[in-house]
């Protein structure tokens, strides 16, 4: 293990989606099959590395979650490999880590994600030991109050990673009640209350393969092809309802929340406003958008935050397309006597760039850009398998991926302005700030109506 | 004496697994291979180029011989610092250069420092490789260095500083202990450096580390992706060709004195839960130990199958989380082992079931099945590293830049494969002996400002 300090972090979060192919470049072919059952299955055969990966969505996630329980999609998804009707947790881990095989189940607002990955030489193991873990996991107590402990104690941390606790206070800040109102990893007083039913009801009702989607990547033939069919088949559907969900909430202003936290030297600014759902027509130039805002070297943001003033290493524009409309905004950090420019400067930079609009210069490079960057995020066939999985989900057709080149010229620097216009708001802000409250309160209180909480809140 | 089924079965699972991962091992070997061509410029330059034209891409990969152990006490934190002004420009090639001008050749490019070594990469769309061959080679000698650019910078650098160290628990154990575990070597400090030395850093500083250190006979350029080698070549010769040879002198080493007793460090501050970590010295990274070492680490410390998961967080429930690693440097290794525990959980109790776990390891040899399965997990780690080209790219210049033979990537597993129980067992006592730990411990602070 190796301890790089690097130039800037690269964001990993919210552009899953982005990309189209360059013009030599085209998406390798896929195969879709549905099973009798409901499940979608996408073939992507590789054979230029030994080693195999079955990547699974269900379509329903921490939106799920019934009020007072938020956490249940994470905590089910978790608890999976913690024991089947054949064996305990120790066992599963045991005979995966034997061979090298890596299970992970995770849950984001809109979705579940299970998958199990592999070298070839095991992939028979591999998927005895996926549709095991998947069918018939236990949910015994002794696990259930163990994982409980563990997920407190990570809520409970979390407080002392000031980027991932601002991250985590965030959603709350800007959704409320909404479903989207709180972070899949749920709140320590939800997790409290979850009991072993509301867990069993939650995979009972979302784990089905008539609403699921999995994508089969690697080196694999014919033969252990059908072995996946006849193994997912076995799968029996539940036929479940998903609940559609609440447009975003309808605050006005700009409001401030100052998370206090004495001992910080940096603080961190969540800057946070109403985003847009993934299926909306102006997706790419609401990306496009973004990256000419705020995504590493060359953007705005990065040119007068950071490499004009020397306020951050770090700053982007960020969203996160869902189901139904998403979150927006801008994140970044600095020293504690410098809050009130970094924030005043980033809200400047950001009102200026919606009431401007972009320029010719500005569509012309981020077009060359996000022309470039295609092929490399679609290298790996696992790579277009997770796309693929995600464009099903939203009900995008994979079109997107294979008129990519021709919708990136058909985009304009009207197009994009008129998306920003549409989508970016300026005057409804939410602005979340976790710093030592005297040094913060002075500068933040002349820029909104502020509100003051001690972090402890939140850990309870 | 009667035997029982299970036990039929489970020989019979053991003799086949072992032959099965064998000839995995074997196998792997074969799938893994890339061709690669080597060879030197007259001026000391290290050029890689591997071809592969699945995507029409390359990556360029400049890294650099130099880290955070060339620097010398009162300017630590210089060579990751110079890293940051490699982006501000040339006189050919300005400041946007790595802005909207790269960004308008589709390319994506970033940098890292570490103790040993500094590299930069550029991805981008194979057609435009002359020009990122020109761009590297310029700022490899032509770099401006404007003290207007350096002072805005340092403040960029200062809060990754505050980022990474400052209000970062783990940044600041890894601090403490290179602090602690080395005296005379520079692994004493972190790349990041200090802020007092990041202050300090001169013009005349920069300059300097540029001259010796970003000169080609101090670096290796690789080339992967979708090109004609000889096309490549040419291109290098070209842009690098002219570039004149410099001599470098590397600070004086002192190599430490072995550890004879158990050091400790405690850091106080605002946590929700204690963290403990203890550091061993290991040699090196040419020494062979290290395969042995590798292994015992993802024995000890890897997975939910791992010795320390089961005793920390599973049974006794002690532990949110425990992992054990272990690395060779050029002038010396660590390995580490640490421990999140959870709020109101007691360091010393992990601290005891640390060394009882490690103690095992040098009193009895660990089973063929554990060594097994840590073979199978580093045959993963392979693979997922190879799959892209920029992946493979940084894979070829890590390796030639650390061993100076990039064919360790394929050697590697074979090296692997052949530890024993026997040989896990050996580097367990020669290097994880008591008194050769390094402990640092978190306690969280109380409001009354003592610990708990």
């Amino acid at each position: 293990m190796k301890f790089l300090v690097t130039l800037v972090l690269l964001a990993s979060a919210s552009s899953v989606l982005a990309a189209t192919p360059a013009v030599d470049f085209k998406i390798r072919s896929y195969k879709t099959q549905e099973l009798k059952n409901g499940l979608t299955i996408m073939w992507l055969p590789d054979d230029s590395l030994p080693y195999i990966s079955m990547s699974m969505m269900l379509k329903s996630g921490a939106s799920e979650d019934p009020p007072g329980k938020e956490g249940v999609a994470t905590f089910t998804a978790a608890m999976l490999e913690k024991g089947t009707a054949k064996r305990s947790a120790t066992q599963i881990a045991d005979d995966l880590e034997q061979y090298g095989i890596d299970f992970s189940g995770s849950a984001d607002p809109d979705y579940t994600r299970v998958g199990i990955t592999s070298l070839s030489f095991h992939r028979d193991n591999a998927l005895k030991q996926f549709t095991e873990i998947l069918f018939s996991p236990s949910f015994t107590n002794a696990e259930i109050e163990r994982m409980r402990k563990n997920m407190l104690g990570g809520l409970q941390k979390l407080a002392d990673s000031p980027e991932s606790f601002a991250s985590y206070l965030m959603p709350r800040y800007l959704f409320g009640k909404h479903p989207y109102g709180h972070q899949p990893s749920g709140t320590p007083k939800s997790i409290k209350g979850i009991k072993r039913n509301d867990l069993q009801s939650f995979y009972n009702a979302n784990y089905s393969p008539d609403r699921a989607v999995m994508a089969v990547v690697g080196k694999y033939d014919e033969a252990w092809k059908q072995q996946v069919v006849k193994a997912m088949e076995a799968w029996k559907s539940k036929g479940s309802v998903h609940k559609e969900l609440p447009e975003f909430p309808a605050w006005q202003g700009r409001e401030i929340l100052l998370v206090d936290r004495g001992d910080l030297k940096q603080a961190q600014i969540q800057i946070g406003f109403k985003g847009v759902p993934r299926n909306i027509t102006e997706y790419l130039e609401v990306r496009a958008a973004l990256k000419i805002l705020g995504e590493s070297f060359g953007s705005r943001l990065f040119e007068e935050i950071r490499v004009k003033r020397g306020l951050t290493y770090h700053i982007r524009a960020w969203f996160d397309p869902r189901m139904q409309t998403g979150p927006m905004g801008i994140y970044t950090f600095t020293r504690v006597d410098k809050i009130g420019e970094t924030v005043t400067e980033t809200l400047n930079t950001y009102k200026k760039f919606v009431a401007e609009g972009v320029t010719d210069k500005e569509v012309e490079v981020v077009k060359a850009l996000m022309r470039g960057q295609f092929p490399r995020t679609f290298e790996t066939p696992e790579a277009l398998g997770s796309n693929l999985l995600m464009l099903n989900l939203y009900g995008v057709s994979p079109d997107y991926l294979t008129n990519y080149f021709a919708n990136l010229d058909a985009m304009t620097k009207d197009s994009i302005n008129k998306a920003i216009k549409k989508y970016f708001d300026t005057e409804n802000l939410r602005i979340l700030v976790y710093a030592p409250k005297e040094k913060a309160e002075p500068s933040l209180k002349a820029l909104g109506k502020l509100e003051i909480k001690n972090y402890k809140d939140f850990l309870q | 004496m009667r035997i029982s089924l299970p036990w039929l079965v489970l020989i019979f699972m053991a003799a086949h697994s072992i032959q099965g991962s064998a000839l995995a091992s074997a196998e792997l070997e074969k799938a893994i291979q890339f061709n690669v061509e080597k060879y030197q410029l007259k001026n000391g330059l290290t050029v890689l180029l591997q071809n592969d034209s699945s995507i029409p891409a390359v990556s360029v990969q400049q890294w650099f011989h130099v880290g955070s152990k060339d620097e010398v006490p009162g300017r630590t934190g210089l060579a990751h610092f110079f890293e940051h002004m490699m982006f501000k420009g040339t006189k050919k090639f300005g400041p946007d250069t790595w802005g909207q001008f790269l960004n308008s050749k589709g390319a994506e490019l970033n940098a890292f420092t570490s103790e040993d070594y500094t590299g930069y990469y550029i991805n981008a769309p194979a057609e435009h490789l002359a020009l990122l061959l020109e761009i590297e080679s310029d700022r490899m000698r032509n770099l401006n260095l404007d003290p207007k650019d350096v002072s805005s910078e340092r403040e960029v650098v200062k809060e990754e500083r505050r980022m990474r160290t400052e209000d970062n628990i783990e940044g600041g154990i890894r601090e403490k202990m290179g602090d602690m575990m080395f005296t005379t070597l520079p692994y004493h400090w972190q790349p990041i450096g200090s802020m007092a030395d990041l202050n300090a850093a001169s013009m005349d500083d920069l300059h300097k580390f540029y001259k010796t250190y970003y000169s080609p006979g101090n670096a290796v350029l690789v080339v992967a992706g979708a090109f004609k080698v000889e096309d490549a070549k040419k291109l290098v010769e070209k842009f690098y060709g002219g570039i004149p040879k410099e001599e470098i002198i590397r600070p004086k080493i002192t190599q430490e004195e072995p550890q004879k007793e158990e050091r400790h460090a405690s850091i106080e501050r605002e946590a929700q839960a204690p963290t403990v970590m203890i550091g061993y010295r290991l040699p090196d990274l040419n020494s062979k130990d290290h395969y042995a070492l590798d292994l015992l680490s993802i024995i000890l410390g890897r997975g939910n199958s791992s010795r320390l998961y089961r005793q920390l967080v599973y049974k006794s429930e002690m532990s949110l989380g425990a992992s054990a690693s272990s690395w060779g440097q050029a002038l010396a290794g660590e390995f580490s082992v640490g421990t999140s525990l959870k709020p109101k959980g007691d360091p010393q109790k992990a601290i005891k079931i640390i060394e009882e776990q490690i103690k095992a390891l040098r009193d009895k040899p660990v089973t063929a099945k554990e060594l097994e399965k840590a073979q199978n997990i580093v045959m993963t780690d392979y693979v997922g590293g190879l799959k892209t080209i920029a992946g493979r790219a940084h894979q070829l210049a890590s390796y030639e830049i650390q061993y100076g033979d990039y064919h360790r990537i394929f050697n590697d597993l074979k090296e692997y494969g052949a530890v024993t129980v026997e040989d896990v067992q050996r580097v367990a006592k020669a290097y994880l002996q008591p008194t050769a730990r390094n402990i640092v411990i978190v306690h969280p602070r109380n409001k009354a400002g003592g610990a708990t």
